[in-house]
């Protein structure tokens, strides 16, 4: 086990690194002067010289590169040009709203999910599966922006009964401008997991074990949950901890359409501002998260299916 | 291509043709996926003779005007009109222009550049693959619309700069699956026969590997369409894919989302055109998967 953690660790370390050379290239492909690209354009030339030395732009690309490793570990990557706020302590501001919004779409989604999946597997080709087939298609299908365009078509323009922008104030109405953000966030997920559950559950319910366990005159819910449930549900779980990555990737469009202030939000309006070492500091920030989580999900999987770790 | 088939395998051919055309028409999601992308095609090709209006010309008087509404001389606005005044049922018409040409272009793209490089990983093996799949794992370490957005960045917007950036992020998936396959085919007992009276290596690849490349990879590609599609709009959306001034579903959308309440129809209704295509492509690649191999059935 320690030594596929090891090697495992080694390679998201080498992910990491591949990732912050995109991050470091970026504003040095930007059209213009590097300098300038990490500047505000109504910057003066003695603010421009100290970005050329903060970021030590005379030297050759790798001592530079260097320099910024040693930036991104001591946390100080530069201002962001729109606020004029260093960007580490901008995405700190940010980042709860985003992992609130990302935790709500994750626990709505693997909670309705799986009793969805279990249902249409035991139905198989029945109404319940079919109706439940329909609906995971639909979550896959449909574009996160216009459902949750839609949403607010109906609960905030025609009902009125749920906000439609930003994140509200006290308790109960910061967990009320979750409700739409949220569902939007884990529909599509919500659905890639009925799939799985379904298609995993009718592959386990053939097994050799559980037709061992029915002979043995168990009962019926035994089987399903002691017996296939738990052997489903392994390749469910590294569905899990990927798609946390795929939520906050998601993040990006759901939190634009619910002008909901967080990474994805702020990543579309640096963009949009050619912010780029806010750019910079998101696109690690991201990978950072995405990276771990991918790890601790493989290490979870290591120690539930041993067969992993001997490969 | 029936003629141009060699005279030898014409005959089997010919048997198992009426056998497969069975197992295709027999699987209704993809037959229902042909007819949604086929009437999207149509509509994309025949834009110009189908649609009742210019989609970019603007009525200011009959801006915002409810679906059905006919004023005297001109065709009924069936969809309305949006908040220039143009017609929403035309624009629509003219967005399947974009989103097919985007999908199709970046499929092509992510598939060229994924296979090539799947390939490569699984054929020749040891550091390559370690080099190349590092690679892909790189890619996949960042959420694929970030990864476009910071392209559409550098590169700024534009139709065919959206394909290329859809095609930079989109091959990892070809390039995982074209890698597992050459690994498996690359063990078998022919590929071993083939070496040992000495084929070269270009022999191999094109007469073994890449027909049994065939079938896996036209599956990802017709799902990976609706994927791109999907992504199209959601950059259109977000302003940074296609420019403002050619009509896109996703672009239609975000204007649509200022006038939600007194104009519902402008985001509605090229929304619903949007969900029906991405799942018209995503039922024809899984109902193509089915018909192709039955095994994964479920």
């Amino acid at each position: 086990m320690l030594l596929y953690a090891r090697r495992r660790a080694l390679t998201s370390v080498i992910s990491i690194l591949g990732i912050s050379v995109i991050a470091f290239l970026l504003p040095r492909l930007a059209p213009g002067d590097p300098a300038l690209v990490l500047m505000s354009d109504d910057a003066t030339d003695e603010i421009i010289e100290q970005t050329r030395e903060f970021w030590g732009l005379n030297k050759p690309l790798y001592e530079q590169y260097y320099v910024f490793i040693v930036r991104a570990v001591q946390l100080d990557l530069g201002t962001s040009l729109v606020t004029g706020r260093s960007t580490i302590e901008t995405v700190k501001d940010f980042f709860p709203n985003t992992i609130k919004l990302a935790l709500v779409a994750w626990v709505w989604s693997v909670v309705v999910s799986i009793p969805l999946g279990i249902l249409a597997a035991l139905n198989r080709n029945k109404v319940p599966d079919i109706v439940i087939r329909l609906f995971a298609m639909l979550g896959r299908g449909m574009p996160n922006f216009w459902l949750g365009i839609m949403l607010i078509l109906l609960f905030a323009v025609v009902w009125n009964i749920l906000p439609a922008f930003g994140i509200g104030e006290g308790f109960f109405d910061q967990a009320k401008h979750l409700i739409l953000p949220g569902f939007v966030l884990g529909s599509s997920f919500m659905a890639l997991l009925v799939r799985m559950v379904r298609s995993e559950m009718l592959e386990v319910l053939n097994e050799d074990y559980v037709r061992t366990a029915r002979a043995k005159g168990l009962a019926n819910r035994v089987v399903i949950y002691r017996h296939a449930l738990r052997n489903a549900l392994i390749p469910v779980v590294t569905i899990l901890g990927l798609e946390i990555g795929g939520l906050i990737g998601g993040s990006i469009i759901t939190e634009t359409v619910f002008a909901y202030p967080g990474l994805g939000r702020l990543t579309v309006q640096s963009i949009q501002g050619l912010d780029y070492p806010m750019v910079q500091t998101l696109v690690l920030i991201f990978a950072l998260i995405y990276i771990s989580a991918s790890f601790i999900v493989d290490m979870l999987y290591g120690y539930l299916d041993p067969r992993i770790r001997y490969q | 291509m029936m003629q141009s088939a060699p005279p030898l395998s014409s005959e089997r051919t010919a048997r198992s043709l009426p056998r497969n055309l069975k197992r295709f028409l027999g699987e209704r999601s993809l037959l229902l996926g042909a007819a949604v992308l086929i009437t999207v095609g149509l509509m994309a090709l025949a834009a110009p003779l189908v649609s009742p209006h210019d989609p970019n010309a603007m009525k200011p008087s009959e801006r915002l005007s409810e679906p059905g509404f006919s004023p005297e001389g001109v065709p009924p606005y069936v969809f309305g009109t949006d908040f220039l005044g143009r017609d929403v049922l035309s624009r629509i018409i003219y967005g399947a222009r974009v989103s097919l040409v985007v999908g199709l272009f970046a499929v092509l793209g992510a598939g060229s550049i994924g296979v090539v490089v799947g390939a490569v990983a699984g054929y020749y093996g040891k550091w390559v693959d370690e080099v190349l799949m590092r690679l892909v794992d790189m890619g996949l370490a960042v959420p694929g619309l970030l990864l476009a957005l910071v392209i559409v960045m550098l590169l700024g917007a534009g139709m065919w700069n959206v394909v290329l950036v859809l095609s930079a992020t989109g091959w990892l998936g070809f390039a995982r699956v074209t890698r597992g396959v050459t690994l498996s085919v690359k063990e078998r007992d022919f590929i071993l026969a083939a070496r040992s009276y000495g084929a070269a290596d270009s022999r191999i690849i094109t007469r073994h590997l890449i027909p049994n490349l065939i079938a896996p990879i036209i599956v990802l590609g017709s799902q990976q369409l609706g994927v791109f599609i999907y992504a199209e709009s959601s950059l259109s959306f977000l302003g940074l894919g296609v420019p403002l001034d050619t009509p896109t579903w996703g672009s239609m959308i975000a204007q649509g989302r200022s006038y939600l309440d007194t104009s519902w129809w402008v985001s509605t209704l090229p929304g619903i055109v949007l969900t029906i295509t991405v799942l018209g492509a995503f039922y024809f690649g899984d109902g193509l998967r089915d018909a192709l191999d039955p095994r994964l059935r479920r």
